[in-house]
């Protein structure tokens, strides 16, 4: 076979950068163009193979009780769900949920997410933000600020309803480490 | 010719076999035709010991350096800012690339050592995939990560010349796989998981016989078929089992539509590789054992489906006191047994003969393998009396004996048409 040249070289180099560039550009965007909103955590402190310690994340709104929030159909697992959320006190709570993204108002965002579990009216969803990764052996320590309920999430969202964590506070200020 | 043309062209030649453009037979006529048949079998190995030993070393660092790069960007370590992290990978893995591409390709002395590089560098790139994630907070054991990998590194294999790049690749897409099928989205049963890899498998092995088409890829060939034969013959290994195939027709649920899609595209190109190389069959006799081994992988796929059609009339419902299930009738049973294991032996020997026709140690390796299992899985399995497995294995001894009978046979034609040759030039 002829080896590349210089400039085939270089377009061949390139290949995997602007491969990973293109699927990771949405999660770039939302986070630099996103609107943060703060989210109240629950507890957990596995190892995923390749990236190391993170901390499982859930949320309050992880689990919905379609019988408290309006909501348009039933869901089963594998839909895609759009929640409405807006800022009560000092976290972001669902107002509604639907099936098809709904307009968007001033001082909401909507978030989209998928149905993992679905039994009478209760749903589990997966929103994208239930990992946070930590420095080796650091995790232990943010599971147990968790279960004392200190901890809260920045999460970035953007108009589609993509979201992206961005960090994790404890008592409202950064980790440390 | 003087020696230096004979010396070039003899390397040519075993150059070729490696590539798998022509094999050993050809090889011996070609070498006999220009009396260069005596040469001692030192001076006809393609590459020497040390060659041999410096490839295996350098891969084996690329790899240990890349599964270490891994381990670091895992460790998460908090000194080093995200943003640094990202410059110092991306600039590690182009100056890599650049690195093996240059030894390999403008100064020409250590290939060797490039290719190692270029390998490394490719698994870099998976790194950087991992360690962007961690940055973005990607959910955990997400897999799309991994086909990431695969798709980023696709045609570099090819860009570079390089099987390690190839074998990287291939891998990718099988750890994918293999976590797409873990992460539970799709609902398989461990019936339809094997059920893929034996069409994965036979895939594969399709696709590099293809390659035999085209000359400046034939060498990437033996890549594509050692993947495509071991998962083939797991995939039957999995079937022969006793424990399993009681089961193997109650197993068979309705699936979800993307593993109907998967099976229908894959099972096209699967068909498509068999048209394909019966073509190739055709022109060139000596890669029927290829072919061979294609259609029967594939007819087995093939026949194992088409009996869900059947499911209902070959099981039968029992009702228990508490729930009822359905088991396969007996015969049937027995019946799927013989058929798989015999599968399964037949291609663990055809894989072997074609090792020893093409000289292509890994086929060799694997075909012994899954042979040694599937007789150790007869021998302890404890459905027969031992009347009837002693029997059996007398009368697979006596079939193997009269094959070596005859591939001795054949060999000595082949000496005999070469000495023929030499003294009739």
């Amino acid at each position: 076979m002829r080896p590349l040249n210089k400039k085939e070289l270089v377009l061949t180099i390139l290949f995997p950068l602007i491969v990973i560039t293109i699927f990771f550009a949405p999660k770039l965007f939302t986070l630099s163009q996103g609107e943060n909103i703060v989210l109240k955590v629950e507890p957990v402190d596995p190892r995923d193979m390749f990236r190391g310690d993170y901390v499982a994340l859930s949320y309050e709104i992880s689990r919905l009780d379609l019988d408290q929030i309006p909501s348009d159909s039933n869901y089963s697992t594998g839909d895609t769900i759009y929640a409405t959320l807006s800022k009560k006190e000092k976290y972001w709570s669902i107002d509604s949920v639907s099936h098809t993204k709904p307009l968007s108002k001033s001082g909401e965002v909507r978030m989209k997410g998928t149905v993992t579990s679905a039994y009478d009216n209760m749903v589990i969803v997966e929103w994208g933000i239930e990992s946070y990764f930590v420095p080796e052996g650091k995790g232990k320590i943010i599971e147990s600020q968790i279960n004392s309920g200190n901890v809260s999430a920045i999460v970035a969202v953007d108009s589609k309803g993509s979201s992206v964590l961005k960090e994790l506070r404890i008592n409202d200020g950064p980790l440390g480490f | 010719m003087g020696k230096m043309d004979d010396t070039w062209l003899q390397k040519e030649v075993l150059e070729w076999k490696e590539e798998g453009i022509i094999d050993d037979a050809q090889v011996q006529k070609i070498l006999a035709r220009l009396k260069l048949a005596e040469r001692s079998s030192a001076e006809l190995k393609p590459r020497s010991g040390s060659s041999k030993v410096t490839t295996v070393i350098s891969i084996l660092g690329a790899v240990l350096v890349g599964m270490g790069a891994i381990l670091f960007v895992a460790s998460n370590w908090g000194r080093i800012p995200d943003a640094l992290k990202m410059i110092l990978l991306a600039g590690t893995t182009v100056s890599t690339y650049y690195a093996g591409w240059k030894l390999k390709y403008e100064r020409k002395d250590r290939p060797a050592l490039g290719d190692a590089l270029l390998l490394l560098a490719s698994i870099f790139v998976g790194v950087t995939i991992f360690l962007t994630a961690q940055i973005l907070n990607v959910n955990a054991d997400t897999h799309w990560l991994v086909f990431l990998w695969f798709l980023s590194i696709l045609p570099l294999g090819y860009a570079f010349n390089s099987k390690s790049i190839l074998s990287l690749n291939i891998f990718t897409f099988i750890l994918w796989t293999f976590f797409f099928v873990g992460s539970g989205d799709l609902y398989l049963s461990i019936f339809e998981i094997f059920m893929s890899y034996l069409l994965v498998g036979v895939n594969l092995y399709g696709l590099g016989q293809l390659h035999t088409r085209y000359e400046k890829y034939a060498r990437f060939r033996t890549i594509y078929q050692g993947f495509g034969l071991f998962f083939i013959l797991l995939s039957y290994f999995f079937f022969s089992t006793e424990t399993l195939y009681f089961n193997i027709l109650t197993n068979m649920e309705p699936t979800t539509w993307q593993v109907q899609a998967f099976s229908i595209l894959f099972a096209v190109t699967a068909l498509v590789f068999i048209i394909s190389s019966l073509r190739i069959y055709k022109q060139h006799e000596e890669v029927k054992y290829e072919f061979f081994i294609l259609l029967m992988a594939f007819l087995g796929w093939a026949g194992t489906n088409a009996l869900r059609l059947f499911s209902d009339n070959l099981t039968t419902t029992i009702t228990d006191e508490f729930y009822s299930y359905r088991e396969v009738d007996p015969h049937i049973a027995t019946a799927l047994f013989v058929a798989f294991n015999l599968i399964l032996l037949i291609l663990a020997i055809a894989s072997i003969l074609i090792g020893y026709h093409r000289s292509t140690v890994p086929f060799i390796n694997i075909g012994m393998f899954f042979f040694v299992l599937g007789v150790l899985n007869l021998y302890f399995t404890t459905l027969y009396g031992l009347l009837p497995r002693s029997i059996a294995f007398i009368i697979g001894g006596l079939v193997l004996i009269a094959l070596s009978w005859y591939l001795e046979k054949k060999r000595q034609s082949l000496i005999m048409e070469i000495k023929g040759g030499e003294t009739t030039e």
